[in-house]
């Protein structure tokens, strides 16, 4: 009996904005906009914190990276490599990669790894790489996947072969339109078997943090941790400074996995002091990164965002709700001599309650249910849009724009915008509706 | 048997904060079933807040006004609706349709307060234009109906719940004579065949059709006259 008397009570509600089409419409507007900014910013923060948290991911939530960093001043320790410009000597050794392995309980993995940036010949092609000399078991702490080939094995460790795994983009290079599986490249003057080719990872904006330094998996090359430190050696040539200058780093990397996610504070902890205690704290050569505190440096950035997002939303829907009620109090004034009617006719109070609260909650959802989608339409425009104007004005940092480029309408913000809309009907429409409801019959019946 | 009874009804209307109209002084009145009645007086002599009190658009401040057996002077507002929904139909001066709903919407609505069924609401209010003679007209808006017209969907309406009384204000006000006799015929129709009907007029010649005329000046009762 009341399901029927509501649909009803709706059809009444639809055929009477129906009435005024053109005053519906503009009502509806605002609740229209408010629901697309809501969407809008929900997704296109959804889509930056999902590629971020990718990104991190990427990385390991449960790892800890120690990195060598090399000191501001170029006047450090001078190495007896002397021929001609400064030496450096900076950076994590093997002794640290052992001091790490003995003192931090429960660290499940220590991959220690070495980085050369050089350049990648096969036969008349080259490209610049990075080449990345590490252990075995660097596969499984940065879940790395193998698409052709195999990985490096701890037999190529022992015997420090001169075998490599290509990243996609170095494999694409070097030898398109073929198998690199089983070929010969040269990397400066050695040459190395490949025995593997990665899958396609991305570049990785968060690493180095937005408009940091990023890092292109697909662009490393990586060796035997052995092989490279026997063919490179620890002394790396700079050539591209005015003069020669050398640098001598053991590792320029350590990564230390834990088991769960709550041990890779404390891990980290024990970690700094360690390195604090053996490296000179006045010029730090190291630094500790962990994954897991980006992560959640994220997801604080995330809400900040949807807050932002939010208000502006709530804004807009407090401007569409004003004009809503606006309407109403209008057509309530234009409708007395109705009111009036329906009273003597034996409606109660709570059915014009009723009558003017699903005329609004109609509007509002209605403009809910189109601003959703158009509010989706816009989220995937922002971006594209971001991006063209970047790519317009020259500006840099792709890789921070690469994370707007997708955009996610999740069911919560879609439940948040329509529920928000449903509410703004009710909210908007109670006082015209009250209005409506406690006017004298008498006094509506002769209403002009 | 007594269909209404007003006993020493009296209506006062307050006016700001110490000023009081007395609009009512003391009512006495009992309508029978069936009866057809005029109430008549010059304007301003309460008949208007009289009519208004019987259809329970309004609460007496004091006396009583017994409606088919149950005393409906304290009833609340909400009770109030229910009543004029099922035992009052109003017959207007200015007609008081609906503008944006077609005649049969309109013969429709006290029936939807009814919570009636939409296919019965549409058969009862289809037999209801059929018996006030709209015939093809009902599918009109009343924008597009006579004065005449508009009238016969307001009986029509008026007829929708079968109520124990019909209020007719000044029926015949806004319509030339000619349409004015059409429209006192329907009422004549509806009481030969057992209807109350309760007139407000100042118009002599609509009071004589009725059978008796109760004639109100000052807020009392001055005369009752059978015709």
């Amino acid at each position: 009996m009341l399901s029927l008397k509501t649909t009803e009570t709706l059809r009444l509600g639809v055929e009477s904005l129906l009435l005024h089409p053109a005053r519906s419409i503009l009502t509806m507007l605002g609740i229209l906009f408010g629901v697309c900014a809501v969407i809008a910013t929900l997704s296109v923060v959804e889509g930056i914190s999902r590629k971020m948290q990718e990104e991190v991911l990427k990385m390991g939530a449960t790892n800890i990276i120690v990195q060598a960093v090399r000191p501001a001043e170029s006047q450090s320790t001078t190495a007896g490599s002397g021929s001609g410009g400064a030496a450096i000597m900076y950076g994590l050794t093997y002794e640290d990669a052992e001091r790490i392995q003995s003192s931090v309980a429960g660290a499940d993995v220590i991959v220690p790894a070495r980085r050369i940036r050089t350049t990648a010949r096969y036969f008349t092609r080259r490209t610049r790489v990075e080449i990345l000399g590490t252990v075995p078991w660097y596969a499984d702490t940065y879940r790395i996947e193998v698409e052709r080939g195999r990985w490096l094995t701890p037999l190529d460790l022992h015997k420090t072969d001169n075998v490599c795994v290509l990243g996609a983009a170095v494999a694409r290079d070097l030898m398109p339109r073929m198998e690199p599986v089983g070929q010969t490249l040269w990397l400066g003057e050695y040459a190395y078997r490949v025995v593997g080719v990665l899958g396609a990872r991305g570049m990785s904006g968060a690493s180095g943090g937005l408009g940091g330094k990023t890092e292109d998996f697909d662009r490393v090359i990586y060796v035997p941790l052995t092989a490279a430190s026997r063919r490179f050696g620890e002394v790396l040539v700079d050539r591209a400074a005015g003069m020669n200058s050398f640098e001598v780093c053991e590792l320029h990397e350590i990564t230390v996995k834990v088991a769960e996610a709550e041990q890779v504070r404390p891990a980290a902890r024990i970690i700094t002091h360690l390195l604090e205690k053996f490296h000179d704290t006045a010029r730090p050569d190291w630094a500790v990164r962990v994954p897991l505190e980006r992560l959640e440096a994220l997801e604080r950035t995330k809400w900040l965002f949807v807050v932002l997002g939010a208000s502006i939303a709530a804004i807009s829907l407090l401007v569409g709700g004003i004009g809503i009620m606006n309407i109403m109090l209008a057509s309530v004034t234009e409708r007395t001599r109705e009111i009036g009617i329906r009273r003597a006719m034996g409606a109660k109070r709570k059915d014009i309650v009723q009558q003017f609260l699903v005329e609004t909650v109609v509007l509002s959802t209605l403009g809910g249910a189109v601003g959703v989608p158009v509010g989706a339409g816009l989220a995937t425009l922002i971006p594209w849009g971001l991006t063209k104007a970047a790519a317009t004005l020259g500006v840099g940092g792709e890789a921070a724009l690469a994370g707007l480029a997708q955009t996610v309408v999740t069911p919560g913000a879609v439940i948040l915008a329509l529920g928000t809309s449903v509410f703004v009907g009710v909210a908007s429409g109670v006082y015209p509706a009250y209005r409506a409801s406690m006017m004298d019959p008498i006094r509506a019946l002769r209403h002009e | 048997m007594s269909l209404a009874q007003l006993v020493d009804l009296r209506k006062v209307y307050r006016m700001g904060a110490d000023v009081e109209v007395v609009a009512l002084r003391s009512i006495n009145l009992t309508i029978d079933e069936g009866q057809y009645l005029a109430i008549m007086g010059p304007s301003g002599s309460g008949k208007s807040t009289i009519l208004n009190l019987v259809g329970c658009l309004d609460r007496p401040s004091g006396g009583r006004y017994i409606l088919g057996g149950q005393d409906v002077s304290g009833l609340s507002d909400g009770e109030l609706s229910e009543v004029r929904g099922r035992r009052i139909g109003f017959v207007f001066q200015s007609f008081n349709l609906i503008p944006q709903l077609t005649a049969l919407d309109n013969i429709e609505v006290p029936l939807f307060y009814q919570r009636m069924h939409r296919r019965e609401r549409r058969r009862r209010a289809q037999e209801l234009a059929e018996r006030v003679g709209l015939g093809p007209r009902a599918r009109h808006k009343p924008a597009e109906l006579s004065g005449g017209e508009q009238q016969r969907v307001a009986i029509a309406r008026a007829l929708a719940n079968d109520p124990l009384i019909i209020l007719a204000d000044e029926p015949t006000g806004n319509l030339d004579s000619r349409t004015g006799q059409e429209i006192l015929a329907i009422f004549d129709d509806l009481s030969s065949r057992g209807r109350t009907l309760i007139i407000v007029t100042h118009d002599e010649s609509v009071g004589r059709r009725t059978h008796s005329i109760v004639r109100v000046a000052d807020g009392v009762v001055v005369g009752h006259e059978k015709n």
